[in-house]
């Protein structure tokens, strides 16, 4: 009897316990994504066919296209990157020449910038302000992040294409078609490009610990990521590994790709890296178009050739797979909620 | 106005499928030079003849003309701009477009921009459905559009001259001068058409920005008659366009596209009783200019330049067997302006042979074959073979061919991603055209399949470029309606036209639809004429698309169908006649788009007017 009465003692009490949240703080319906992941998904060049995709934070769901259907519209051309603060989502759309400033629990949108925004590529938040790149300008335009007014234009020496903030400054790599091959540094006191830091070869990707600044070089040869502490390179690694790209900063580790193989170094270089696994190379030579590592887990796309839906995995270290999504179109970052 | 003339423009309103034969394929006509020489050199396959009245009596692109005419499918990025066809379920680059015989598809591209055709200084249109590459060489996989002027020695001289004026300031001129004498025929002809294309994206709550465009075209063809032996030709033609290209949305850069091309053409024919030769020498030039950051004069381009030689021999060797032999050079270089095509040259050889032999005067085979050789890719052995049947009602045509589709510049040489290891795109095709002709019906059903393999694609590599490839298979299978009826009695006229396509591409990968393909597309034409007046509506219906490749069914875009109207009135001030038409296109308002998110026009009118002296 003993057996038999305590779980209806449980029953009751979860039922008290449901009848209880009716005198909590009301829930706003609309904010449905209270945790989780973002996923960016650029779409085909010149279909506006970009969305977003939420991914819970259980790693069990993906809604697909939220900005449609939180706002009854297309999101637009290209969906570049991605900046996640506390309230907002600033979704760069490079070929529409907008940011589109969303809430962040609800993806409706609050605000879409388009002042002087010319094929916009990257963006990221400091002292409260955004910095975006752009790939027909040299030069970074700052906008304020609370009113989303327009504040200046920082000229640099060549465009620029992925930009972190570390420590005291802003620092902003000169892309691949770029002509250039430094990570120009931006003081956010005066917003001028005070500084340049030289590199050998075009500037594959950009990471940032928030203390230091982790910079990938990388051709057809080789491949080395160096340390940037402050405006100088304090140290440089070279990998075994050409053609590497995707690097990523999570907590002590660096990540990056080479090929199918997905590769980890510890972010003070103590070792060498280590290859954690490869992931199945897809027959369109699309795969990891999309790359992060958060909290270690590993989130990858597989753009499947620009002509289908986006593959998504997301791995463990030892390369189990913890869940497979279908995503949108070109499926390129993925960003903690 | 003479009754005889007014019921000869109301019978050819319409397009209709060359059904009858002629008896001697190879014998020149001694008034008209080249009318329809084409649809006689492949008699196991059909042609769909959209003549002077049909082209004459329209306003608008290429893509509309031919949208609500034929079973092609078109998708346009938004009106009048870049518009890339899909004929019998087939790639952009798998239909060839020729020119008086030549064929013209952009080298660069490999295809036509059917908004960038000056398609009204054409006297007929000749559209075949079906593998063509025996006669007609790259490209003709879906099928083949031939864009024929016509010129005619004996006649009187006619002036024409079209305005037409309708929504979003479309303006069209056009103008044209044909005459001919003993030994010489001559036609001229102008053309201009502009559009502020500023329509409505009905609701989207804003206009089409950034689509305006214009284009003006000149031409002129001179034929000289020697002797009775020879006589020669001389084609040429001038295009030039500036589009800016519509944002997809509002605070985009704006873009413009600049395409420009100048073809000459020299034919020599060369006949006695048994024996035509003919012998072609042409040139075509094309440019663009891309300007990709208006208002800036940031700028790329391409050009390109071909010369081409032909000699075709067509020789009566019986009465009911005859021989061909084609001959074909060509030398085509091309270069980038600011962009990824280094300075690069090909040529190509090729060598074809036909026959036909007709065993009793209904029942006939012909059979042909292939050889090209090109610099820089191995072609594959074509050939073709077909039969047919006619009798006073009924004709059974029935054909099997392989078929290709070359690389292009872009395909073979940009930096990076051009890769000399492609090999053509290669197709088999077999069809079986059944046409019924009873009194005032004509219904024609055409069932085909088509194979094709090393499909052309760009894909990304994981050196971060896109690379071209031979990546795609591709299964076709379909059909083909046609049906026409005409009934006339005391002043009245009425006709019926309809064509229905259905098509199934499956991706061999993926085994689904291929992408902005529609399974059915069905359009439909009723023409009442009563005296002077006429009134034509007529409907085109779009199954949906899908732009996934897994079909994904939120990536489709649904079908839709319009309703236009033409209404024509012949008038004659003293002895002045005119015609006024007058057109309401998309008269339901349908909100339809065949790209994501591009928005067609929505209910537009034009006024257009037609006089000859």
């Amino acid at each position: 009897m003993k057996k038999i009465l305590a779980p209806m003692f449980a029953v009751a009490l979860l039922y008290s316990c449901s009848n209880s949240d009716d005198n909590s703080i009301p829930v706003n319906p609309d904010e449905k994504y209270l945790d989780g992941f973002f996923a960016s998904n650029e779409g085909n060049f010149t279909k506006a066919n970009a969305s977003t995709s939420h991914i819970n934070g259980g790693i069990t769901t993906i809604t697909n296209d939220i900005f449609r259907t939180s706002n009854g519209r297309a999101l637009g051309d290209v969906s570049q990157h991605m900046v996640v603060t506390d309230k907002y989502v600033f979704v760069v759309m490079n070929n529409s020449n907008t940011i589109e400033v969303v809430n962040k629990k609800t993806f409706k949108s609050v605000h879409t910038i388009s002042q002087n925004l010319n094929s916009p590529r990257y963006a990221v938040i400091k002292n409260n302000k955004l910095y975006v790149t752009s790939l027909n300008d040299k030069s970074v335009n700052v906008y304020n992040a609370e009113t989303f007014a327009f504040v200046k234009e920082i000229e640099l020496n060549n465009t620029a294409e992925q930009i972190v903030a570390a420590g005291e400054y802003i620092y902003a790599a000169n892309g691949f078609y770029s002509g250039g091959t430094a990570v120009e540094v931006i003081n956010p006191t005066s917003d001028t490009n005070t500084t340049d830091i030289a590199f050998e070869s075009a500037i594959n990707g950009i990471t940032t610990n928030g203390q230091f600044v982790y910079v990938l070089g990388s051709t057809d040869a080789s491949s080395s990521i160096s340390i940037v502490s402050n405006t100088t390179i304090s140290s440089t690694k070279e990998l075994t590994q050409a053609n590497s790209r995707n690097i990523v900063n999570d907590g002590s580790n660096i990540y990056y790709t080479a090929g199918t193989g997905i590769y980890k170094m510890n972010n003070s270089f103590a070792s060498a890296s280590t290859k954690l696994f490869d992931v199945a190379s897809g027959d369109q030579y699309s795969v990891l178009y999309g790359f992060n590592v958060i909290n270690g887990t590993i989130f990858t796309s597989d753009a499947n050739g620009f002509t289908d839906n986006s593959k998504i995995v997301i791995y463990k270290e030892d390369g189990s797979i913890v869940k497979e999504f279908t995503g949108g179109i070109g499926t390129n970052g993925f960003y903690k909620f | 106005m003479n009754k005889a003339v007014v019921y000869s423009l109301f019978f050819s309103t319409f397009s209709y499928i060359a059904y009858s034969q002629s008896n001697s394929s190879i014998e020149l006509d001694e008034l008209i030079i080249e009318k329809s020489k084409i649809s006689n050199q492949s008699k196991s396959q059909n042609s769909i003849v959209l003549n002077d009245s049909l082209v004459e009596n329209s306003v608008g692109t290429f893509t509309d003309f031919l949208q609500k005419n034929t079973t092609l499918y078109f998708k346009e990025n938004g009106y009048g701009m870049v518009s890339s066809p899909s004929f019998r379920g087939t790639t952009a680059q798998q239909t060839s477009v020729l020119w008086n015989g030549i064929k013209i598809n952009s080298s660069l591209l490999g295809q036509t921009d059917f908004n960038s055709t000056a398609f009204k200084s054409y006297d007929n249109i000749v559209v075949k459905p079906g593998g063509g590459s025996v006669l007609y060489g790259s490209s003709a996989i879906g099928g083949t559009i031939h864009l024929n002027n016509q010129l005619e020695f004996n006649r009187k001289t006619e002036n024409e001259i079209q305005l037409n004026y309708g929504s979003f300031n479309t303006q069209g001129i056009h103008y044209k001068i044909s005459t001919g004498f003993d030994k010489f025929a001559v036609n001229a002809h102008f053309g201009y058409n502009k559009s502020d294309n500023d329509y409505e994206w009905i609701g989207k709550n804003r206009k089409n920005i950034n689509g305006q465009f214009f284009n003006t075209d000149f031409g002129a063809e001179l034929a000289y008659k020697i002797n009775t032996n020879n006589t020669v030709e001389f084609y040429s033609s001038t295009y030039n366009d500036d589009r800016h290209f519509a944002l997809l949305t509002p605070y985009q850069t704006k873009t413009k596209y600049q395409n420009n091309y100048n073809r000459n053409l020299l034919k020599w024919h060369y006949k006695t009783n048994r024996f035509l030769n003919t012998f072609y020498v042409a040139n075509i030039k094309e440019s663009y200019s891309y300007f990709d950051q208006l208002p800036t004069d940031s700028k790329s381009g391409g050009k390109a330049n071909t010369l081409y030689f032909k000699n075709e021999s067509f020789y009566n060797v019986l009465q009911n067997f005859k021989l061909s032999g084609f001959l074909e050079y060509q030398k085509t270089t091309g270069e980038g302006q600011g962009s990824g095509l280094p300075f690069s040259t090909q040529e190509i050889f090729a060598v074809s042979v036909l026959g036909n032999y007709d065993f009793t005067n209904r029942l006939g085979i012909e059979i042909g074959a292939k050889n090209e050789m090109a610099k820089d890719y191995e072609n594959p052995f074509l050939f073709s073979a077909g039969l047919y049947y006619n009798t006073e009602f009924y004709q059974l045509k029935i054909n099997s061919s392989k078929n290709y589709r070359i690389p292009t510049f872009n395909d073979l040489y940009w930096q990076p991603g051009g890769n000399l290891n492609l090999k053509p795109e290669t197709s088999y095709q077999f069809d079986i055209n059944n046409n019924f002709k009873y009194k005032s019906v004509t219904f024609n059903i055409s069932t085909y399949y088509t194979s094709i393999t090393n499909m052309i694609r760009w894909i990304p590599t994981n050196a971060g470029f896109w690379e071209a490839n031979n990546f795609d298979e591709v299964t076709i299978y379909g059909a083909d309606l046609f049906f026409n009826l005409k009934k006339q009695w005391n002043n009245h006229t009425v006709q019926l036209n309809s064509n229905y396509g259905y098509t199934k591409s499956i991706d061999k990968k993926t085994e689904k639809q291929l992408t902005y393909t529609p399974l059915h597309k069905f359009n439909v034409q009723l023409f009442y004429g009563y005296k002077n007046f006429s009134i034509a509506p007529s409907f085109l219906y779009v199954d949906q698309i899908f732009t996934t490749a897994s079909n994904d069914k939120t990536s489709a875009l649904a079908g839709y169908g319009i309703i236009d109207v033409d209404i024509q009135q012949k008038i004659k001030i003293k002895n002045n006649p005119f015609i006024i038409n007058l057109k309401i296109k998309n008269s339901a308002n349908t909100v339809y788009t065949n790209m994501p998110e591009r928005v067609m026009p929505g209910r537009n009118y034009h006024i257009q007017l037609i006089k000859k002296f």
